[in-house]
């Protein structure tokens, strides 16, 4: 229950975004479409650019309710609380409501679920025509700017625009949508952004407004992943080996029948058991570390069916006898140590919510 | 005197600039923020060249307001118009000016970082989350 847009496109509705050119609607699935549509894996999501006028629908998806007798939009769900916005326009009222004026005569806050009622999911239909622009090939941000270019010359051009400043190998650029959007889905994987800077004169720990109200924009914990280091393929190769996989038993880079087989392929890689003449239950992971974690899951699931893995206890004796003493730490801890985050976000829990 | 028929007017794909403030910055690039809504620019009406020139520029001097003259930065976005955008016109500040209700952030939109010696952009919506450009 999140205000979004959403798109009808050959009669399945997804998770819409207009752009990024005037006649162009970017498509967003969390799972996986057919093949044959043509969706690309980036950023743990599926999504494909379609022309606006080939979709069958276009609205906004919201949910809209009364808080304290007002009427209000949903921004988020977080759960058992309610990111929700002022549907009024009168800014007295709406401070009286105990909405914050995060924006000029915007107000919005979270509120706990219970705390809004008449909650109703709303679908507002948008003439297709309606969402689009003549095709510009050009970027928004150097438009806003149109002196830049003029005045500056190339040096100005590249600094509004960011199409040619992404210094990552590639096609050209310049123009044209879609190398731009290779552009963008070739970006680095983002760091976790800095928090919101604290507003001077209200510090949480000594200003009661802050600690009285929550702010509009307080997220659940964990909302958001923070960047991971890659699994190496030597530390992958160390957990096999802690776990008593034999390396026969599995393949990196290439393809070697009997063995399960990770490869790159197609902008991601692919896992699957090589036979002498096939591939088999062959898995795609966009992300490398995801690959080798299915794979490091498929081996060590059959280890323990073989009975080469068996669980050690804590005194080093498996089933009362005398086990084989595994090193210190133990391969579990190894794995867990690995999962984590080496650099936690500065999530929002921790440096935004006030309450 | 500007003429209410002209302000209406705001003809799709036209470039649209909207201050964001302070403490919203982090929560727009960290993807918890996913509407723009408030009173937005097109970016044909408006002219600054540091803060303390946007800050006159784009009335950021409201009651409340986080922005000062003095700051070092102020973070925009940058978007073209839609039609769907739903821009309400208002004339309180010498310079057209368009109210929204929330809108998702278009596909492409534009984070800028304007300083003393100029704007830069800083990330590209995907549609999903803030892609940071390299520096």
């Amino acid at each position: 229950m999140r205000y979004r847009l959403m798109a009808t496109y050959l009669g399945v509705p997804y998770h819409a975004g207009l752009g990024p050119d005037g006649n162009e609607v970017t498509l967003f699935s969390p799972a996986p479409p057919p093949d044959e549509l043509g969706f690309a894996a980036t950023d743990g999501h599926w999504r494909k650019q379609v022309s606006v006028a080939d979709l069958n629908a276009l609205w906004q998806s919201r949910v809209a309710g009364e808080y304290r007798g007002e009427p209000c939009l949903v921004l988020d769900d977080l759960g058992d609380r309610l990111h929700i916005a002022y549907q009024g326009r009168d800014s007295t009222r709406a401070r009286q409501l105990g909405y914050w004026e995060i924006d000029r005569e915007v107000f919005e806050v979270v509120v706990a679920r219970e705390d809004i009622t008449g909650l109703v999911e709303e679908r507002v239909d948008y003439p297709l025509d309606a969402a689009m622009f003549p095709a510009s090939h050009r970027d928004p941000v150097a438009q806003a700017r149109p002196e830049a270019a003029a005045r500056g010359g190339a040096s100005a051009a590249e600094r509004t625009s960011p199409l040619r400043a992404v210094p990552r190998p590639g096609p050209d650029r310049s123009s044209g949508t879609p190398d731009r959007m290779a552009a963008w889905h070739g970006s680095p994987e983002a760091e976790p952004w800095p928090g919101p800077q604290q507003q001077p004169g209200l510090d949480p720990r000594t200003d009661p407004r802050a600690r009285a109200r929550p702010e509009p924009w307080a997220a659940p914990p964990g909302r958001r992943a923070g960047r991971r280091d890659r699994v190496p393929q030597s530390v992958f190769a160390e957990l096999l080996s802690l776990a008593a996989i034999p390396h026969a038993a599995y393949a990196v880079d290439e393809e070697v029948p009997g063995a399960m087989c990770l490869v790159k392929a197609g902008g991601g890689f692919e896992v699957f058991s090589r036979t002498d003449d096939a591939r088999l239950d062959v898995r795609f992971f966009e992300d490398e570390e995801a690959a080798y974690f299915y794979l490091f899951g498929v081996l060590a699931a059959e280890a323990v069916r073989s009975g080469r893995l068996r669980p050690v206890p804590l005194n080093g004796h498996a089933n009362g006898s005398h086990g084989r003493r595994v090193p210190s730490p133990s391969p579990a801890e190894n794995v867990s140590k690995y999962l984590r985050p080496e650099k936690l976000p500065k999530s929002a829990a921790g440096a935004v919510i006030v309450n | 005197m500007t003429q209410p028929e002209r302000l209406t007017a705001i003809a799709p794909g036209t470039p649209m600039w909207k201050a964001v403030p302070p403490r919203l910055v982090g929560p727009y690039l960290s993807g918890q923020r996913t509407v723009l809504a408030g009173y937005v620019y097109r970016a044909q009406d408006v002219r600054f060249h540091n803060p303390a020139e946007a800050y006159l520029a784009l009335s950021l001097d409201w009651e409340d307001s986080e922005f000062t003259p003095q700051m070092s930065e102020i973070y925009l976005v940058a978007w073209p118009a839609r039609a769907i955008d739903g821009y309400v016109p208002a004339t309180g500040h010498g310079v057209p000016e368009f109210y929204i209700e929330p809108i998702a952030i278009p596909v492409g939109a534009g984070m800028c970082r304007l300083g003393p010696d100029g704007e830069q952009l800083v990330a590209r919506y995907d549609g999903l989350a803030w892609q940071r450009m390299e520096p």
